[in-house]
C-alpha cells in the first residue's frame, strides 16, 4: 500500500488547496475540445438553417429566400413516409439490438480462449469484414446467394431438401439478409470495446472468486457479466443515436424494386430525391430531421439508464 | 485446477471450432479479393475468379506502386495516422478526465456535457463545413486532415466511463491528499489504469485516419497532398466511370483486380496495428503494476 | 518502480507531439497559400485581350486515372496543351480536378456555394438526367449566356455541325430566353441500342437468327433449355437484363421490348394529339409486361436481373460472364464486352437488329443529342479565345483545310510510311514504335474529339458494306475500332428511325420536385413485380389510376406548359 500518504506534513491542508484549484484545471484541460467543436461542428450546424430556405448554391445563406417549414412539410406528405421511417427504424434497431448481443457473446467465448496464438488470429481476422466495402460485399452476397445456384441455396436444397429462397428479392428474407450479414460483419469490430472492458476488470474480483470457491462458469456470471453491464448500457445507449442510421451503404447496393416496401429507409429516400433535383435544403431538412429523433432518442436513454439501472452514461 | 471440469472442456473443444469456422467465414472474402488483385483482367471481368488467381499477373500492384505519387502519399498516410491518432488522445483523454468528474465535485460538467452530445448528433451538412474549413484557411494544409476529426464525442463518453470503471475512487482520493493536482492525477492515475481503453481508441483512431478519404478529395485541391486512401481512388482505371461509356484508350488492367489490390495494401497495416496493439488488451498486467 | 515506465513514454509522447506540432506548423505556413496563385492567374492576363500576350483560361476537370499519356505527358503539360499553346497562345489551367465524375460534379457545387471563383470554362457530362446540369443553369447568375459570343466566334465548320444536330439540343440550357451552356453533340446516336446474340449458340441450337419477337421466343427457349454451352449442365438463361434502375437504358436495355408493343417507357413523347404523354402508363405497356412476365416465368431471364445494374448484365453477371446469349447493346458495347474472346476465344458474337413485334412494331430509346456541355464564368473575358480552341478541335472536319487531313499530330494519332501514305492504329508501329496514341482524352474535360453528328455511322455503314476506306480519317476510323462495333454501329444506323427520345428536356417540374421519386418508385416496383409474378397484371390499371391521381395529371400538365414554351 502506499506510504507516502504520512509524508505531507498537513495533509488537511493540501486537499483544501487542491480543491481551490479544482475547477479552472478542469475547465482548462477541456478548453481544446471545446473550441475544436465550436470550430468544426458548431459553426457548420448554424448551415442547418438552410434546412428553413429554398438554397441557392450561387447565393449562399444570406441570399437565399426564407421558406419555413417547406421542405420539412414535403418531407412528412410523402406518401411512404410512415413506410419509410418504419423500415429505418426496423433495419437500425435490430442492427444494433443483434450486434450488440452477438459481440458480446463472442467477446465472453474469446475471453474463455487461454491459447493466445490463437485469440489474436481470431480477433484480428474477425474483425476484417469492417475494412471491406459495402459495394464489394454486396457483389459477394448476391452471387452466394442467388436465387438460382448460389452456394447458399445449393446448400439448402441439396441438404435439406428446401425450396430455394430468394434472399434478396423477397422483403422478408430481404431484411433477414440484410441483418444477419451487417451483423457478420461488424460484430468483430464492436467486439473491441467489450474486450476492453474485459480487460479492465480488476482481477482481484476473479481472485476473490475463486477463493470462494467459484468455478469457470460462475466466474463469468458472477464477476465478468456483471463488469460488462455498465459498458453495454453506454455503446447500447450511444447506439440509440443513430436509431435513424440504418446501414445505407449496405442497403443501396442490395435493394431493389421486388423488396421496395420492406426496404426503402430514409437515405436511400433522400438519396434518390437528390439524385432528382440535387436539392440541398431538403437534404438539410432530412438531416435535421433525424438529428432531432436521435436527439430524443439519447436523452430518453440516458434518463432510463439512470432510472433502471442508476447509471449515468455520460 | 479448478478449471477442468468435464463440461468445460466439452466447452472449450466446442468453443475453438466455433471460433475456428466464424474466422474462416470472416476471411473467405479477403481470400477471394487476393485471388482477384493476382488476376488478370479478362477472367477477373467476367467474374470467373474463386479463390484462386485465373492468369496470375501482378500488373495491379505494379499500377499502384509504379505511380510516383505513391510513396508520398504513404508518407501523408503515415504521418497522419501518427499525428491525427496521437492528437486526438491528448485532447480526447483530457476532455474525458474532467467530464469523469461528479456533477457535486465539477459543476459545470453537464453543461460542457450535453455541448458535446449535441454536438454529435447535429451536424450542418457538407457544404457549411466545406466553408468553414475554407475560411479557417486550412484548404491544402496537412492539418485539415487532423483538426476536423480530432474529437470524437464517442471516444470521449467511452473514455469517461473507462476512467469512471478502472480508476478507485480511493486511489484517486489518495492522491490529492497527497498533493497531487489535476493534471498529475490525470497523467500519473489515470492514464496507466485506463491502458486498454486508450489502447481501443488508439485503435479506432489510427483505423479512422489510414481509411478516411473523403477530406483528403474535398480539401485538398493539389493530387500532391493526397492521403494514400485518396490516391488510391485516383488510380482507379474505372471501365464505366465515362458516363457515356466511350473507353478506348485504356490501360489493361481491370478495375475489379485494381481495387482488389488496393483493399490490399490499404489493409497491411490494419493487420499489423491490431495484434501490436492486443498486448495491451491482456488483463492483469495494468492492474498488477499499479498494485505494487 | 514500475511506474516509472510511464512517466518516461509520457514524456516522450508530449515532446514527439511537441516536434510534430511545431514541425507541422511551420510546413502548414508555407503549403497554405499555394492553392491561391492558381485563381488569380489568369487575372493579368484577362485586362488586355488586345496584345498577343499568353492566354490563360482556367477550368476544372475530372482527370480520368484511365488516360494512358506517353512521352512524360501529363494532364498539365501534353501533346495537345502543347499545339494549342504554339498555335493559339492559349493554356488551359485547371483550378482544381478531382479523380473521378462523382466528385468532381459535387466539388463543382460546394467551391460554388463557398463564394469560390467559377473557373472560366467547365465541361459537365449529362448522364440519365443528370441534375448537376440542371442546378448549374438554375444558378445563372453565376454564368455568362453564350449566343451571341457563338454566332460571333464559332467557325463555319462548327456552325455547320451544330446545324446538323436537333435544334432540341439547346433547350436544357435556355433559362428566359438565354443560353447558358453550350451542349457538345453527341454522335448522332448516342446510347441507343441494338441486340447482339452468341452466334456459337444460336449455331448450336441450330435456329437462325431471329427478326421478329415470335422467333426470339424460340430462341430464348433454346438458349435456356437445350444446353446451347453444351457443358451439360443447365446454367444458360435467353437474355440478359439489367433492371437495378430502370427499363429503358443502355446496356441491358428493355425498351426495344416495349417498343415492340407500342410505347417506351419511363419517358414523355408526343401523343396523337400534340401533347406529351408519359410512355410508363399507356396501355401497351401491360402487353410488353405480359411477354416479360412469360418469359421470366419459362426461366429465359436470370431472376437476379431485379438486382443487376446495367454494366453487370452486359459483363461480370450477364452476357459477357456467358450466362445469357442476347443482350442490348448501344454503339460503344463492344469494348464492354470484348473480353469474352479473350476467356473464350471460341465465342463467336453477332448483331441483330431490333425485332419487330406481331403488329410489325419497332422502337427503342433514342438519344438527346448532346453528350455534356461547357459552361462559362459571368467574368470570363476570354470567350474569343476559347472559341478558338473549339474552333481548333472542329478543323479536322474542314474539307477546306489540309493541315489535318490525315490526324493531328504526325507520329502521335498517325505516321506516315516512306511513301508519305498515313499509317493508323497498329499499323503505327512499323514507323513509330510506341503506336497509336489517343488524342483528345486529355482536352478541355471531356472524352472524345467533338465531331460532326454520324460521321462515324456513316462510315461504319460503308465498311460493314465492304467499302475501302475513302478518307485517310475513315481509314484512321477503321484502324482504331474493331470490326464487330462497326457493325454494331451499322445495326443501329440501319435503324435510326425507330429511336424515340424523350421530349421533355426541361427542368424538374414543381410537382415532380415532390411526387416524382414516389411515383418512379411505385412503377418500378409495379412493372417488377409483375414480372416476376408476384402481383397480377391487373395490378397495372390499378398503377395508372394511382399514378394519374398521386400527382402524374398535374405533371403531365406542366410538363405540356414547358413543351408549348419550346415547340
Amino acid at each position: 500500500m502506499r506510504t507516502s500518504l504520512v509524508k505531507s506534513s498537513d495533509p488537511y491542508n493540501g486537499y483544501l488547496k487542491s480543491k481551490l484549484k479544482i475547477n479552472y484545471q478542469l475547465h482548462f484541460l477541456l478548453l481544446p475540445s471545446v473550441v475544436l467543436i465550436l470550430m468544426f461542428s458548431y459553426a457548420p450546424i448554424l448551415g442547418l438553417i438552410m434546412a428553413f430556405q429554398d438554397f441557392k448554391v450561387s447565393k449562399g445563406f444570406l441570399g437565399s429566400p426564407f421558406v419555413g417549414l417547406k421542405y420539412f412539410d414535403i418531407l412528412f406528405s410523402t406518401p411512404d413516409f410512415y413506410q419509410i421511417i418504419r423500415n429505418t427504424f426496423f433495419f437500425a434497431s435490430t442492427e444494433i439490438i443483434f450486434l450488440l448481443l452477438f459481440s458480446f457473446i463472442f467477446a465472453l467465448l474469446l475471453n474463455e480462449v487461454r491459447a493466445t496464438f490463437f485469440k489474436r488470429f481470431v480477433q484480428t481476422f474477425v474483425y476484417l469484414p469492417h475494412f471491406l466495402s459495402w459495394v464489394i460485399l454486396s457483389g459477394i452476397f448476391i452471387e452466394i446467394l442467388n436465387v438460382d445456384g448460389g452456394l447458399v441455396n445449393q446448400f439448402l436444397v441439396n441438404l435439406f431438401g428446401m425450396k430455394p429462397i430468394f434472399f434478396l428479392g423477397d422483403g422478408n428474407w430481404f431484411r433477414f439478409t440484410i441483418v444477419t450479414t451487417d451483423v457478420w460483419k461488424e460484430f468483430g469490430y464492436s467486439a473491441i470495446v467489450i474486450l476492453a472492458a474485459i480487460s479492465s476488470i480488476d482481477p482481484s474480483l476473479y481472485e476473490a472468486a475463486e477463493m470462494d470457491g467459484a468455478n469457470r462458469w460462475q466466474q463469468t456470471l458472477f464477476v465478468t457479466i456483471p463488469s460488462l453491464i455498465p459498458i453495454m448500457i453506454v455503446v447500447a445507449t450511444l447506439k440509440l443515436g443513430s436509431v435513424l442510421d440504418a446501414n445505407f451503404d449496405q442497403i443501396f447496393p442490395l435493394y431493389n424494386g421486388l423488396v421496395m416496401e420492406k426496404a426503402d429507409i430514409i437515405d436511400t429516400y433522400a438519396y434518390r430525391m437528390g439524385l432528382l433535383n440535387l436539392n440541398f435544403s431538403f437534404t438539410a431538412a432530412v438531416g435535421m430531421f433525424k438529428s432531432v429523433v436521435s436527439f430524443v432518442m439519447i436523452v430518453i436513454g440516458y434518463r432510463l439508464a439512470y432510472k433502471l439501472a442508476n447509471y449515468r452514461i455520460f | 485446477m479448478k478449471y477442468s471440469s468435464k463440461s468445460y472442456t466439452l466447452f472449450t473443444i466446442a468453443n475453438y471450432i466455433f471460433l475456428a469456422l466464424l474466422s474462416a467465414t470472416c476471411i473467405a472474402p479477403l481470400l477471394h479479393l487476393l485471388a482477384l488483385s493476382l488476376s488478370s483482367k479478362a477472367p477477373a471481368n467476367a467474374n470467373l475468379v474463386g479463390f484462386w488467381p485465373v492468369g496470375f499477373t501482378t500488373a495491379a500492384y505494379y499500377e499502384t506502386f509504379g505511380n510516383q505519387n505513391f510513396i508520398r502519399a504513404s508518407i501523408i498516410s503515415l504521418l497522419r495516422s501518427v499525428v491525427g491518432p496521437v492528437f486526438s488522445m491528448i485532447v480526447t483523454t483530457m476532455g474525458a478526465y474532467s467530464l469523469s468528474k461528479e456533477h457535486a465535485q465539477f459543476k459545470s460538467r453537464n453543461v460542457y456535457m450535453w455541448f458535446f452530445v449535441f454536438a454529435m448528433l447535429f451536424n450542418g451538412g457538407l457544404i457549411p463545413t466545406y466553408m468553414v474549413v475554407r475560411s479557417i484557411g486550412l484548404m491544402n494544409s496537412f492539418w485539415v486532415l487532423i483538426l476536423p476529426i480530432a474529437v470524437s464525442v464517442f471516444n470521449m463518453i467511452l473514455l469517461l466511463n473507462f476512467f469512471r470503471a478502472s480508476v478507485p475512487k480511493s486511489v484517486e482520493e489518495a492522491a490529492f491528499i497527497d498533493g497531487a493536482n489535476h493534471i498529475r492525477t490525470l497523467f500519473f492515475i489515470y492514464l496507466p489504469l485506463a491502458v486498454p481503453a486508450l489502447a481501443t481508441i488508439t485503435l479506432f483512431n489510427i483505423i479512422i485516419h489510414w481509411n478516411s478519404y473523403f477530406d483528403g478529395l474535398i480539401y485538398m485541391t493539389d493530387s500532391k497532398n493526397h492521403p494514400l486512401a485518396t490516391f488510391l481512388l485516383t488510380i482507379v482505371v474505372s471501365e464505366n466511370a465515362n458516363p457515356l461509356g466511350m473507353v478506348n484508350n485504356i490501360k489493361n488492367i481491370s478495375e475489379s483486380t485494381l481495387k482488389a489490390s488496393q483493399i490490399f495494401l490499404s489493409l497491411i497495416p490494419i493487420l499489423l496495428v491490431y495484434p501490436f496493439l492486443q498486448r495491451y488488451f491482456i488483463k492483469g498486467i495494468i492492474m498488477g503494476s499499479v498494485k505494487e | 518502480m514500475k511506474n516509472f515506465k510511464y512517466y518516461t513514454v509520457i514524456v516522450l509522447i508530449l515532446s514527439f507531439m511537441g516536434i510534430v506540432f511545431v514541425g507541422c506548423g511551420v510546413t502548414t505556413k508555407e503549403s497554405a497559400p499555394t492553392s491561391t496563385p492558381i485563381t488569380n492567374a489568369s487575372s493579368p492576363e484577362t485586362t488586355n485581350p488586345e496584345s498577343t500576350a499568353p492566354i490563360t483560361i482556367t477550368s476544372a476537370k475530372w482527370r480520368d486515372a484511365g488516360v494512358v499519356f506517353r512521352d512524360g505527358d501529363t494532364w498539365e503539360n501534353n501533346i495537345w496543351s502543347r499545339m494549342i499553346n504554339e498555335k493559339l497562345g492559349v493554356t488551359v489551367e485547371d483550378a482544381w480536378s478531382t479523380p473521378d465524375w462523382a466528385s468532381f460534379e459535387q466539388k463543382l457545387l460546394l467551391n460554388i456555394a463557398a463564394g469560390e471563383p467559377f473557373p472560366d470554362v467547365v465541361f459537365d457530362y449529362y448522364n440519365q438526367g443528370n441534375p448537376t446540369l440542371d442546378k448549374l443553369v438554375e444558378n445563372s447568375e453565376i454564368l455568362m449566356p453564350i449566343q451571341e459570343a457563338f454566332d460571333k466566334y464559332a467557325s463555319p465548320t462548327v456552325k455547320k455541325a451544330y446545324s446538323l444536330a436537333p435544334k432540341s439540343i439547346w433547350s436544357k440550357f435556355t433559362k428566359d430566353g438565354k443560353v447558358y451552356g453550350l451542349p457538345i453533340l453527341s454522335d448522332g446516336i448516342g446510347n441507343a441500342t441494338t441486340l447482339i446474340v452468341r452466334q456459337d449458340w444460336l449455331d448450336a441450337v441450330g435456329l437462325p437468327a431471329p427478326k421478329t419477337i415470335d422467333d426470339l421466343d424460340k430462341v430464348l427457349d433454346a438458349f435456356t433449355n437445350n444446353d446451347p454451352d453444351k457443358d451439360g449442365k443447365k446454367d444458360t438463361y435467353g437474355i440478359n437484363f439489367g433492371w437495378k434502375d430502370d427499363f429503358s437504358t443502355y446496356l441491358g436495355d428493355t425498351s426495344w421490348l416495349f417498343g415492340a408493343y407500342g410505347a417506351i417507357p419511363q419517358i414523355w413523347t408526343k401523343g396523337p394529339d400534340g401533347k406529351l404523354a408519359y410512355g410508363s402508363i399507356q396501355p401497351e405497356v401491360k402487353d410488353a409486361l405480359v411477354k416479360l412476365r412469360d418469359w421470366y416465368s419459362k426461366g429465359y431471364i436470370d431472376p437476379q436481373a431485379a438486382l443487376l445494374n446495367v454494366y453487370e448484365a452486359a459483363k461480370a453477371k450477364g452476357f459477357m460472364a456467358e450466362k445469357g446469349g442476347i443482350v442490348a447493346v448501344p454503339q460503344w458495347g463492344y469494348n464492354q464486352i470484348k473480353d469474352l474472346f479473350t476467356n473464350n476465344p471460341q465465342a463467336k458474337v453477332n448483331v441483330l437488329p431490333i425485332p419487330a413485334g406481331s403488329t410489325g412494331k419497332v422502337a427503342r430509346l433514342g438519344d438527346s443529342g448532346y453528350q455534356g456541355a461547357f459552361f462559362f464564368s459571368k467574368d470570363f473575358q476570354n470567350m474569343e479565345a476559347f472559341f478558338e480552341v473549339f474552333n481548333l478541335m472542329y478543323e479536322k472536319e474542314n474539307p477546306d483545310n489540309d493541315e489535318f487531313k490525315f490526324g493531328w499530330i504526325k507520329d502521335a494519332d498517325y505516321a506516315l510510311d516512306t511513301d508519305g501514305n498515313p499509317l493508323y492504329g497498329d499499323d503505327m508501329k512499323k514507323v513509330v514504335p510506341e503506336g497509336y496514341y489517343k488524342m483528345g482524352n486529355f482536352m478541355l474535360g471531356f472524352e472524345s474529339v467533338p465531331t460532326v453528328p454520324l460521321k462515324y455511322f456513316n462510315y461504319a455503314k460503308e465498311l460493314v458494306g465492304g467499302a475501302t476506306p475513302s478518307t485517310p480519317d475513315e481509314l484512321n476510323w477503321s484502324k482504331t475500332n474493331n470490326p464487330l462495333a462497326w457493325n454494331i454501329m451499322s445495326t443501329i444506323y440501319d435503324q435510326k428511325d425507330i429511336s424515340v427520345k424523350d421530349e421533355y428536356d426541361g427542368p424538374v417540374t414543381k410537382t415532380q420536385s415532390t411526387q416524382w421519386d414516389q411515383l418512379k418508385k411505385k412503377e418500378h416496383e409495379v412493372f417488377l413485380k409483375i414480372i416476376y409474378g408476384q402481383l397480377p397484371i391487373e395490378a397495372y390499371d390499378q398503377f395508372v389510376t394511382d399514378w394519374k391521381a398521386q400527382g402524374g395529371d398535374d405533371i403531365t400538365n406542366e410538363v405540356n406548359e414547358w413543351y408549348a414554351t419550346v415547340k
